[in-house]
């Protein structure tokens, strides 16, 4: 295997449903690939929030950049903040998909998995797959 | 056919310090060749590594093969890691992965031949 | 450790010992017969000198560190592995605490030490879950600082002797010089342990768990590791058998030595791929695609089984075998709303595949492209008649239409199958149009001896029934030929040392196996090669 693999964060409303889909996830990549999942409000009620969204980026923070699942509105805009909480040069290698959370998060982890590039893996989530 | 689930939070508490608490789902717990991995895993960190097991309250050094042993992880066992210190969110991250990836045994290959 | 009971019955005829034996669970096959070496505990007297003080021991433990990276140093990877367990103990400051607080409280340092060490070797045996296994290692550390302390030197046994104790140290095995041969009876003991494992790995015939049994020391003992029995005083009857017993595995080791076996990889899952080392690794024989997506199963969508089947397919440089979803019978099957009585015999495989084509289509489109850029084989499961290859080769050549009308790079892969089904594998010579031949073992026997491969009561009627497999084998192995077809075998047989031999002298060359039991037919076939 030559060189680190791209990195998938899962974020959810649900830390149920990010769980859920990073165990998915886990059952067919193994640890081949750096995985991080967050979701719900500091407090526990249904949300998102910056800082665990963070601390999920720094945990599976790769070299080759990390792809990003997230589900509804909220969840993209507090993952845009926490990637420019990183700052540069590392925010420049964190992509946010346009994908179904659970389909996207397992067509980009098995891509990862085979060494793709981050623009591959994103575009796999996003079905721009090049044919 | 996978028991690799587990509940993985990563907290970052301040800076140069991490905390991570997950399910052990190693079908044999953290004994004897584990052991040896994870304590040698800790050592290669220049931060602090601490773990407790199962919300004793009873934090020991994560790079002591005699404590951690003593700790008798079994497979069910909640792990709570903490490092402090230079690249410890590093340390916590790594340490998880080399659990949650039950030490890189696989799995067994029952099935049909 | 204790020491064995000296025997003391006269036999009737002073000029002919009787002979005795015992039975206890073998290991390391083969057998060896010579002169009994009685183990004797380093039991110490812990007051030999009381000056000794806390330096001495932390001396005492330093080195015996020192001496284990020693031997870590020039040993094979598996001896380094269990030897690497004590030297981190010993480089551990918190090892030496209990001990250090006896000291402190007064004791001399060998008491405190023995003390010490004898709490975590029994802390150890409490704790179940398999771990009493390791707790030779603690035994072994104990007594090397133990003698390092009291000056006293540790156990040797001569070569070319049968080592008799309750149990034995790691150490003391990797330290011994086997050149001359020799055995281990263990009355107690443990397959599971370090030494049982060294000892498979070196072909030392070992038998444990023998219970009290009684032997003088320079006894001749027999020790028979494929037979799990130790006979004192044998006579040649015995020899006879245990040669029998050996030269059953022996002859298939020979043939093993005359015809190359090349040995490929079974993979369940992605993670299984850095699980075989490739310089001894001909390609993949089998993938069972079934377990390849988690919980997802053969609804997995065609964009994601292609990224896993070409990370698959680029892993090693021959060919890969994958097999269509085997599902059914055992295996669980994606709800149909229908109940079978009689699963393993009803709808599944391939015969599940072509009543439910839009999964055998999708998985079809994803090969058809995998194909494209890799040297892949498909293996059909379950196939009963020549037809169902026919059946699912057009199918596949369907696929190819769509995928050219949507300009989709692909090709034709070869296209084999399974041999687990009897009426297929009494007829070989019938399937022209399967491109090779993979004989499933589990379920063929399973299906010869209609005994359940999951039921544990059914295993010892299935291994008594074997030659009929034998017979089998041999006779698919020659419509191969004949056919100038490749033939394979995979299922737990290829993974077990007898196994291979019976298969072997069936006339099989090639081999899939998993990853738990590859490493040891390497060595197999490696020292059958040397021989």
């Amino acid at each position: 295997m030559s060189g680190p693999n791209v990195g998938i964060v899962i974020v959810s409303h649900s830390p149920l449903v990010a769980q859920g889909a990073a165990d998915m996830v886990r059952q067919m990549v193994g640890d081949r690939v750096p995985l991080a999942w967050c979701g719900g409000n500091a407090d526990g009620s249904l949300g998102t929030n910056a800082r665990a969204i963070l601390a999920a980026l720094e945990a599976a923070w790769s070299p080759a950049g990390v792809a990003v699942l997230v589900d509804l509105g909220g969840a993209e805009t507090n993952s845009e903040i926490a990637i420019e909480a990183i700052g540069e040069p590392r925010s420049a290698k964190i992509v946010i998909c346009n994908a179904p959370i659970v389909e996207g998060a397992v067509i980009a982890a098995a891509e990862a998995s085979g060494g793709a590039p981050l623009s591959r893996v994103v575009a796999a989530a996003e079905e721009l797959a090049p044919r | 056919m996978s028991d690799m689930h587990t509940h993985v939070r990563i907290d970052i508490i301040a800076n140069n310090e991490a905390l991570v608490e997950f399910v052990v789902t190693h079908g044999t717990g953290i004994h004897a060749r584990p052991a040896v991995m994870f304590t040698k895993l800790a050592r290669s960190f220049p931060c602090v590594i601490e773990l407790e097991v199962d919300g004793s309250g009873i934090w020991l050094n994560a790079k002591s093969i005699v404590k951690v042993l003593a700790a008798r992880i079994r497979k069910g066992s909640t792990l709570k890691i903490v490092a402090r210190g230079v690249r410890a969110d590093e340390a916590v991250h790594a340490l998880c992965m080399l659990v949650e990836g039950s030490f890189g045994e696989g799995m067994s290959h029952a099935g049909s031949g | 450790m204790p020491e064995v009971a000296e025997d003391v019955a006269v036999p009737a005829d002073p000029t002919m010992p009787a002979s005795r034996s015992w039975v206890g669970q073998g290991g390391g096959e083969g057998w060896f017969v010579g002169p009994a070496y009685l183990a004797v505990d380093v039991m110490l007297d812990p007051v030999v000198d009381p000056s000794l003080e806390a330096d001495d021991l932390l001396e005492a433990i330093a080195l015996a560190a020192s001496e284990i990276e020693a031997v870590m140093t020039a040993a094979d990877p598996l001896s380094a592995g269990v030897l690497e367990f004590q030297a981190a103990m010993l480089r551990d400051t918190e090892l030496a605490q209990p001990a250090l607080r006896r000291i402190a409280a007064g004791d001399g340092a060998a008491l405190a030490w023995a003390a010490a060490m004898d709490d975590y070797v029994a802390a150890f045996q409490d704790a179940g879950d398999g771990r009493g296994a390791r707790n030779m290692d603690l035994v072994d550390i104990r007594n090397r600082v133990l003698a390092t302390l009291c000056g006293v030197p540790r156990n040797s046994f001569p070569a070319g002797s049968v080592f008799v104790g309750e149990d034995m140290e790691p150490s003391a095995f990797l330290e011994h010089d086997w050149s001359e041969g020799g055995a281990i009876a263990l009355s107690g003991g443990s397959l599971a342990s370090h030494v049982s494992m060294l000892a498979g790995s070196r072909g030392i015939p070992m038998v444990c768990g023998l219970g009290d049994f009684s032997i003088r020391l320079g006894q001749t003992a027999l020790v028979d590791g494929s037979d799990g029995r130790v006979v004192t005083d044998p006579r040649d009857t015995d020899l006879g058998l245990a040669r029998r017993n050996a030269g059953r595995a022996a002859d298939g080791r020979f043939r093993a030595a005359t015809g190359a076996i090349s040995l490929s990889a079974n993979i369940n899952q992605l993670g299984d791929l850095e699980l075989f080392d490739p310089s001894v690794c001909a390609g993949i024989g089998l993938v069972r695609t079934e377990f390849l997506f988690g919980a997802q199963g053969p609804f997995a969508e065609e964009e994601l089984q292609l990224s896993i089947y070409r990370q698959i397919a680029a892993r090693f440089p021959g060919p890969t075998w994958i097999r269509l979803f085997d599902l059914g019978g055992d295996k669980p099957l994606p709800a149909t709303g229908k109940i079978s009585r009689n699963p393993l015999l009803g709808q599944r495989g391939v015969r599940f595949l072509l009543a439910q084509p839009n999964l055998l289509r999708t998985q079809a489109r994803a090969l058809l492209r995998t194909a494209a850029e890799f040297d892949i084989g498909v293996t059909i499961p379950m196939v009963t008649v020549p037809e169902e290859i026919e059946a699912v080769r057009a199918i596949f050549l369907e696929e190819t239409a769509g995928l050219d009308r949507a300009g989709v790079a692909h090709a034709m892969p070869e296209i084999g199958m399974m041999v687990e089904v009897p009426a297929a594998a009494l007829m070989l010579e019938r399937f022209t149009n399967a491109d090779f031949f993979s004989i499933g073992t589990n379920d063929l026997l399973q299906y010869l001896t209609a005994a359940a491969r999951d039921d544990g009561g059914m295993h010892d009627l299935q291994q008594k029934a074997l030659p009929a497999l034998a017979k089998l084998t041999s006779a698919c192995v020659t419509a191969a030929d004949q056919m100038g077809k490749r033939l394979s075998v995979c299922g737990d047989l290829a993974g077990d040392p007898a196994g291979v031999a019976m298969l072997s002298a069936a006339g099989v060359r090639r081999l899939s196996i998993g990853p738990a039991q590859f490493p040891r037919i390497v060595t197999l076939l490696a020292e059958s090669a040397r021989s």
